[in-house]
Parts: structure tokens; C-alpha cells; sequence
């Protein structure tokens, strides 16, 4: 009796043993809330020391306006220039010495503060983190410094032709809607902006309860929760995990900004604009709804049949067989709110009206073609290794589970989405197409050069 | 406990052992060497369904003579261009159409193919690998394509203030040595070069002797090293061909050019050890304590207090033969005088005092958090055995983190003191040519009236 109790203990421990990290590795993600608002995410990885933060908050172009733009981009730049306590050479002295590095980023829906450390620094990376993100200094010297930074790098766009061609872009698809205004602001905006401007944001906006925070590393729960629950002075309340949330309908954002979105215009709607650029340059697209719909995956598969690589049929067809253009490609940007299509060329004036025409083609193919099973799997292929190679490593894995929440479609969505673009037929493709790839709501920007 | 319990709680305890033993050797990086020659390092990692495949050629521009430079780059163009089984085209496709990506790099002391692939088309990648290296056929009609490509690129780096600095510092530097040509070679090399050339050198070099092949990711060893036996089972034995170059002396000149660009761009520097110089070590932390990050000797000194450079950095690059330790700036024209005299009087401060323990214990955590970070990425884990494998052992890298903690602030001062003769850095300079710099310094005026 008792042997076989015994061996029975063995087998199952046995297995176990050889299961565990397998187990572990697909659920250790967890959702937990603090009673300030804040929200924390935390993945709990074994394979290195490495821990990944990244902090998120609810920031960004789409909450700036038309007085204002550019300044959340200019409040990240200043984070790491001073706190209350130390100067900007104390922070990277304090950094560089638990062999940290640290950056600041800002998006249309988000900015970003994110930190990688060895475990062992837990405790005062958070502490260093929280400071940066509480009590910057904003030190007059390092505002005009800074601003200067700012406005050479928005000059500079004017330099870049594609940065030329998607500011058009964006303003003619989006109109009045807030995500017309480009992350660096304007050059009418950035000098007026004060150091009480930059304070008063900060105030409203870097608050615990407009912050998510990323964590993924070899770290222990309990340890982590005790430590924010010091440096926040606030307590968990809830905390779900194996739940698949979302950001609700109820984001008042949504609410705010409605009488802004793009309304009746006149579409389609071409511009042509003459500038200093030796190369033309061509932009076509649509407007699309934000990452929440459920379109979103097979919307991603279109853009990878489109502009994926160089396998794709933009690639293919224009630039292999016919040398249209040199530079090309398309992108769907996954937003909060509404996106947009953007199918891109450098190419010689010569081409365009060939180009576009061959662009009508492509999207009239996407319409009334049905793919092929062999070129769906290699574009699923493509988007799918794409995905993998960028969750190698912790800090892109906090981004991604960071990322997915703060755009509505909830953490959990990193470990569906793959599974959900294996689901997606080519009647979704062409149905899809359909639904936003009209002949009547295309929009088109062409740069064309000046003649000699 | 009687007897019969004990025995069975140390039999279970010592099978746990020998699994949790298995994992740990399972985690080791393996070495075989094929009955062809080829080397083949493979490492097992789980963590993510993918794999990096990395075949290294001992074969780059230190190879090469002064008339058939850029062969190596060539080559590297070409294998992409057809082999007796696949079309140009279906080269990338084949790895793309899987999810994976294909590349290739070439530098001073190797060539190398890159395929990162998801784990269940292992068996593509490796085939596709071993068909570019094996039986690359360098059709006569892709030769004259890629050559006008090259020309190209040799001429797009000429437009890149960056790449140009630095050929041009290497030029000087190496003075006397096949490092001090470029990878992509001239534009005379590449118009006169002969298919018959690309064919001979390919020959000569890619032969399983000159190789290794380095997989790390999510495989099994034993299935693994079987496919690639059957894969190069046709790869016959060559002898390979090793040469070793002269030492060279330091170039102590400073030059300077005038081009069209916006800014100066400044590199000082001095050779430095070979790969199997233990003095490696001292000379990676030098460059942590000198000008890497923000709280650095030069960042601190030029950028922050005194701001006279725009960027400055400074990285020792091991190589096979004599490395070399150089100082990279970027700046307004105005100050170019100020910023070398500075960046010499922190070399001299280096070189006379110990550097404190507290500096070097950052620049040691520094350069561990870099190490750490970089094995996240199969093909970063993978560059670093097959780039040290290709230049000296692959245990070189393996040993690295250890070896690297044992450097003392003494052990700095001998290396900064053999390597180091101020009087004899090589030096250049690239700044605007006079018409440039006026209208930037226009651009500077209108900013700040802003």
C-alpha cells in the first residue's frame, strides 16, 4: 500500500515538475487596481533578472488642443531633467549606477515613461520612477533648452518628405478632430508655452488615476504590490486575473470629443501641393475605426495583404513589376479612436497618375477578388512573425500589455490577438474591404516639385 | 525512517536532481565540429517559438588586396541572387512567407547570413542556408544588377556624414593594414570587378573549415545537429586559408576635410589590443567610464557643463587583430579646437589617476545590464558566439561577465598606459565647407530669435 501511494506521489510529481513552467508561463498576467485609480499590469516572467516598467498615462495629442499643442511631448522631455530633490545628473547618476536605462516617449494616445532594471534594483527603480513622474522640477534653463530642441526638430520635418506628406494627410482625413495635431506641436505653439502651462498639465494629467503601469520581470507579486502601495500611499482593491477586460464605452473621453469627429465632408478629396522636394510623393488613404472595433484584426490582415513587407502586393506589383516607385508601402495605426488607412509612395511626378491608377486597382482587387488560401497564410505568416519577434523581450512585452489597454482592446488582448487573426477568412477580407474601402471616401495627397 | 522509506525518498529526490541537472545542461551552449570542418555552436532557449540561425564566414575586407576590395560585400549581395535550386526571387520569400526575416551583414573580419524563423519551419531555414552557402550560382546578368547597386550604396555612404567619418578615420588609422579599407570597397574595385574574381574568392573562402554555423532558440539539439549533418553532408572538406597581417604602429596624424554637411564631426583614437589580449576588458570599461551615458567623464564634461558637442561618444571595437579605441564627436565648426583639447585633458586626467572604485562599479553594472539585456534576443545571443567564434572562441564570450569583474582601476591605468600616447592619437575632422557654414549659423540666429 504504501509503496504505491508512494510511487503514485512520484508519477505526479513527476509531472508536475516537468508541466510547471509551461503552466505558469501562459497565465502569469494580472490585472490589479489600486484604491487611487491606478492600475498596474504584471507578468511575472523566470527565464532572466531583467524587469521591464513602463509606465503609461493617459496623455498625449488627442488631449492637447489647438493653444496647447505639443505640450505633453515637451513635459516628457523635462521629466528627466530635474525633480524636486535632484538635478538631471543625480537622476542619471542614480540610473547608470543600478545599471538601469531609462526613456521618455510620447504618442497620439499615451505618453511613456519606461525604465529596464536588474531585479535586485526593484524597490529604487519604482522610487526613482515615481519621483520622475510626481515631482519634475521643470527648471526655466532646461525648459529653454529644450524648447529649442523642439522647434529644430519641427523645423527639420519640413526637411523630410514623408513627414511633409502625412501632416497633410492627417490633416485632410481628420479635419477637426484631435488627432489633426502632430505629437511635437506647432511652431505657432511651442514658444508660447509657460513653465505654469507645463505645471498646470502636468497636474491634471500625471495622476495616479489616469496611469497604467507595466511590470514584467522575475519579480514576486507581494513584494511589488507592498512596494507601490508605499510609494503611492494608496491600498489594492481589486484584482483580476484570467478576466478578459476592456475599457468600457463609458471612457468619457469618447464623450467630449463626438462633435469632433470627421462629419459630412467633401469625399473623396484630392490636394495636390507644390514644394521644394526633388522626388514626388503620394498618400492615399481612409478614415478607420479605432483598435476596440471588431474589424480591427481583419483590417490589420488587409493592410498586411496590401503593404506587409516585401512580399506584398503594393511591393510586388508597383515597385518589383513595374519600378514605380522607390519608396512604398501602407500602414494602419492601432488608436483609441478613430484611425486611418495610409497607402505611402516616393516616387518621380511622372508616375502618379500610372501609380495612383494602379493603387484603384489593388484596392478594387481587395474588393471583388477573393484571396487565395496560400497568399492569406503567408500574410498571416507575416504578421504573425512580426509579432513574435517583437515580444522578445521584457520591455516590448510591457509595452504590448500596456499598450492593449490603454487603446481599449485590454490587456489580455496580447495573448488573443494571434488567435484572432487565424480566425480571418477572405469573406471577412472582402466584406471588410467593402464596408470602408469605398470608391466615394478615399482621400489623396500628392507632393509634387516645383518646375525648374 | 526505516531502511525501505529512505532509500525511496533519496531515489525520488535524486531523479529530481538529475531533471532539474538536465535543464542546467540543456541551457549550455553546445560545440560540435562537423567530419567537413564546419563548426557548429547551438544553445537551446524556450522561452519564445522562434529560432536564429547565423552561418559565419571567416571572410571580410581585412581579406581582400587593394584590387579586389569590396569582394567579401560583393559576395554577400549575391548570395541572395540565385543558387542551382532557387530563383532570386524565391530566396527572401521562401523565409518571409514563413513570418521569418533574412539578412546578411559584412565587416572587417566576417561575412555573416542571418535567418530568424518561427520554430516549426526550423527545417526551411536551415535548408535555405545551406543551399545560399553551398550552391550560389552568381548568375551573369544578377552580377551587373548588383554591381550598379553597389555603386549605389558606395555612393550613398559617401552622402552620410557618419559612414564617411568613420571610413575616412579608419583609412588613417589602419594606415598599413587591410582594416584601413572599406567593406563596400571603391567605385573603381567594383566597376572592374570580374565575375570570374567573386567566383574564385567564394571558392577560396566558403569552405566548411572557414565556417560556423550558430543556432540559438527553441530546437532540439540532437534533431537539430542530424538535420544539419544531412543538410552539409555535400559541403566538402577544403583546407581553409588563415592569414595573420603585420602589427601596425600608430598613425599620429590629424586630418581634416571639408564636406557639405550641417555640423563637424570629430573622431580621435588609438589602436588598441588584439581579441586574445586580456586587456579587452579594461578597454570596455575605459569606454563606460569615458563616454558611455549621461553620466560619464566626456558627456558630463562637454555635453552638459561645457556644451560644446552635440553628441559625443566613445567604443572600444574588439577585432581579430589590433583593435581600436575611439572617441566620437559631433559639434559647431566654431569649436572644434575646444573640443579636442578637452578630450585630451580627460585622457591625461585617466592617465594618471586610478580610476575610483565607485566609477568602476558603474561602469562594471553598466556593462553587465547591457550583456544581460542583449541574450533576450535569440540573435543577439546568437551574434555574440558566432562573432567571437569567427575572431578568437566562442568562450570568449561565454566567460565574458567573469572575466569583465575582475578588471581593477590598476589594471586600467597599465591598458590606458599601453595603448595610450597622447601625443601620438589619430585624429580627424570633417566639418561644412565655409559656404555651408554660413547659412547654418543663419539658422542658429533665426532660432534663438525666435
Amino acid at each position: 500500500m504504501n509503496k504505491q501511494k508512494l510511487l503514485l506521489a512520484f508519477i505526479f510529481l513527476f509531472i508536475v515538475n516537468i508541466l510547471l513552467p509551461e503552466i505558469c508561463f501562459a497565465y502569469d498576467v494580472k490585472k490589479i487596481s489600486f484604491d487611487n485609480g491606478l492600475t498596474l499590469i504584471y507578468k511575472h516572467t523566470k527565464h532572466n533578472e531583467i524587469v521591464a516598467i513602463n509606465l503609461f498615462i493617459k496623455s498625449g495629442s488627442w488631449y492637447e488642443d489647438e493653444s496647447n499643442s505639443g505640450i505633453t511631448n515637451f513635459i516628457q522631455r523635462l521629466l528627466l531633467k530635474g525633480t524636486k530633490t535632484k538635478t538631471s545628473q543625480e537622476l542619471a547618476l542614480e540610473i547608470e549606477s543600478m545599471g538601469g536605462i531609462i526613456n521618455t516617449d510620447t504618442a497620439d494616445d499615451y505618453a511613456e515613461i519606461t525604465l529596464v532594471i536588474t531585479k535586485n534594483h526593484l524597490n529604487k527603480g519604482i522610487e526613482i520612477l515615481y519621483d520622475i513622474v510626481q515631482n519634475p522640477s521643470f527648471p526655466n534653463e532646461e525648459i529653454e533648452k529644450e524648447r529649442n530642441i523642439i522647434l529644430a526638430q519641427i523645423k527639420s520635418k519640413q526637411d523630410v518628405i514623408f513627414e511633409v506628406a502625412y501632416d497633410l494627410f492627417n490633416k485632410s482625413v481628420y479635419g477637426k478632430y484631435p488627432y489633426t495635431k502632430p505629437v511635437l506641436g506647432y511652431e505657432e505653439t511651442i514658444p508660447v508655452i509657460k513653465r505654469e502651462d507645463l505645471i498646470s498639465f502636468h497636474k491634471r494629467f500625471y495622476v495616479p488615476a489616469n496611469m497604467v503601469l507595466v511590470v514584467v520581470g522575475n519579480v514576486k507579486e507581494k513584494r511589488l504590490i507592498k512596494k507601490l502601495e508605499k510609494i503611492f500611499n494608496s491600498k489594492q482593491t481589486l484584482q483580476s486575473s484570467y478576466l478578459y477586460s476592456q475599457i468600457s464605452a463609458q471612457d468619457l473621453d469618447n464623450n467630449i470629443y463626438s462633435e469632433n469627429l470627421p462629419s459630412e465632408r467633401i469625399l473623396p478629396y484630392k490636394q495636390t501641393y507644390i514644394k521644394k522636394f526633388k522626388q514626388a510623393y503620394l498618400m492615399l488613404g481612409y478614415l478607420l475605426p479605432e483598435g476596440a472595433s471588431p474589424d480591427y484584426p481583419t483590417l490589420k490582415v488587409i493592410n498586411g495583404i496590401l503593404g506587409g513587407g516585401m512580399g506584398s502586393r503594393l511591393f510586388v506589383n508597383l515597385r518589383d513589376k513595374e519600378g514605380l516607385a522607390y519608396e512604398i508601402g501602407s500602414f494602419y495605426p492601432t488608436r483609441k479612436f478613430k484611425s486611418k488607412f495610409v497607402i505611402y509612395l516616393g516616387l518621380d511626378a511622372k508616375n502618379l497618375e500610372k501609380a495612383k491608377e494602379k493603387i484603384i486597382d489593388e484596392i478594387q482587387k481587395l474588393r471583388r477578388e477573393k484571396i487565395s488560401e496560400e497568399e492569406l497564410n503567408q500574410t498571416k505568416n507575416y504578421l504573425k512573425g512580426t509579432f513574435i519577434l517583437d515580444h522578445q523581450t521584457n520591455q516590448r512585452q510591457a509595452w504590448y500589455l500596456g499598450w492593449y489597454e490603454i487603446i481599449g482592446k485590454g490587456y489580455l488582448y496580447d495573448t488573443i490577438y494571434l488567435k484572432e487573426l487565424e480566425k480571418i477568412t477572405s469573406e471577412d477580407i472582402i466584406k471588410t474591404s467593402q464596408k470602408y474601402f469605398k470608391d466615394t471616401n478615399w482621400i489623396v495627397i500628392q507632393i509634387t516639385p516645383e518646375e525648374k | 525512517m526505516n531502511i525501505q522509506k529512505k532509500l525511496i525518498f533519496y531515489i525520488i529526490s535524486g531523479f529530481f536532481l538529475i531533471l532539474q541537472f538536465n535543464k542546467v545542461a540543456l541551457a549550455k551552449v553546445n560545440k560540435t565540429i562537423l567530419d567537413n570542418g564546419l563548426t557548429v555552436i547551438t544553445k537551446e532557449e524556450h522561452y519564445q517559438p522562434i529560432v536564429a540561425l547565423q552561418m559565419w564566414v571567416k571572410a571580410g575586407s581585412a581579406d581582400e588586396t587593394e584590387s579586389n576590395s569590396g569582394v567579401s560585400h560583393f559576395i554577400e549581395h549575391m548570395l541572395f541572387k540565385g543558387t542551382s535550386n532557387l530563383k532570386p526571387t524565391e530566396i527572401s520569400k521562401t523565409i518571409e512567407n514563413k513570418g521569418g526575416t533574412i539578412n546578411a551583414a559584412t565587416s572587417k573580419d566576417f561575412t555573416y547570413y542571418h535567418i530568424v524563423i518561427p520554430t516549426e519551419y526550423l527545417k526551411i531555414a536551415v535548408d535555405l542556408l545551406g543551399d545560399i552557402i553551398m550552391n550560389s550560382t552568381f548568375p551573369p546578368e544578377e552580377v551587373e544588377t548588383e554591381r550598379l547597386v553597389i555603386l549605389e550604396e558606395i555612393k550613398r555612404r559617401q552622402d552620410n556624414p557618419y559612414a564617411s567619418a568613420w571610413d575616412l578615420f579608419n583609412k588613417n588609422i589602419y594606415e598599413g593594414h587591410p582594416y584601413s579599407r572599406t567593406v563596400l570597397g571603391t567605385s573603381q574595385t567594383l566597376t572592374n570587378m570580374p565575375r570570374e574574381t567573386l567566383l574564385e574568392y567564394y571558392n577560396r573562402f566558403y569552405v566548411p573549415d572557414n565556417m560556423c554555423l550558430v543556432v540559438v532558440g527553441d530546437f532540439d539539439t540532437s534533431h537539430l545537429v542530424s538535420e544539419i549533418k544531412h543538410t552539409f553532408s555535400n559541403f566538402t572538406r577544403k583546407a581553409g586559408k588563415i592569414e595573420k597581417h603585420k602589427r601596425i604602429q600608430q598613425n599620429p596624424v590629424n586630418i581634416l576635410e571639408e564636406k557639405q554637411v550641417q555640423q563637424a564631426y570629430i573622431i580621435i583614437g588609438t589602436l588598441g589590443p588584439e581579441i586574445n589580449d586580456a586587456d579587452q576588458y579594461a578597454m570596455d570599461i575605459l569606454s563606460y567610464i569615458l563616454g558611455g551615458g549621461r553620466s560619464s567623464r566626456l558627456y558630463r564634461k562637454l555635453q552638459e557643463e561645457e556644451k560644446l558637442v552635440y553628441s559625443i561618444n566613445t567604443s572600444f571595437l574588439s577585432l581579430k587583430e589590433q583593435g581600436v579605441f575611439y572617441i566620437t564627436a559631433t559639434c559647431n565648426p566654431e569649436k572644434i579646437p575646444l573640443v579636442k583639447k578637452r578630450v585630451l585633458e580627460e585622457l591625461a586626467k585617466i592617465k594618471n589617476e586610478k580610476v575610483p572604485e565607485e566609477e568602476l562599479k558603474r561602469a562594471k553594472t553598466i556593462l553587465k545590464s547591457e550583456y544581460i539585456l542583449s541574450k533576450q534576443i535569440y540573435a543577439d545571443e546568437a551574434f555574440g558566439l558566432g562573432y567571437y567564434q569567427t575572431i578568437y572562441n566562442y568562450k570568449f564570450d561565454i566567460s565574458y561577465l567573469k572575466n569583465m569583474k575582475k578588471v581593477t582601476s590598476k589594471k586600467i591605468l597599465e591598458a590606458i598606459n599601453t595603448y595610450f600616447d597622447l601625443d601620438k592619437m589619430t585624429s580627424i575632422v570633417i566639418k561644412p565647407e565655409l559656404a555651408q557654414r554660413r547659412r547654418s549659423l543663419q539658422i542658429e540666429e533665426e532660432v534663438q530669435n525666435e
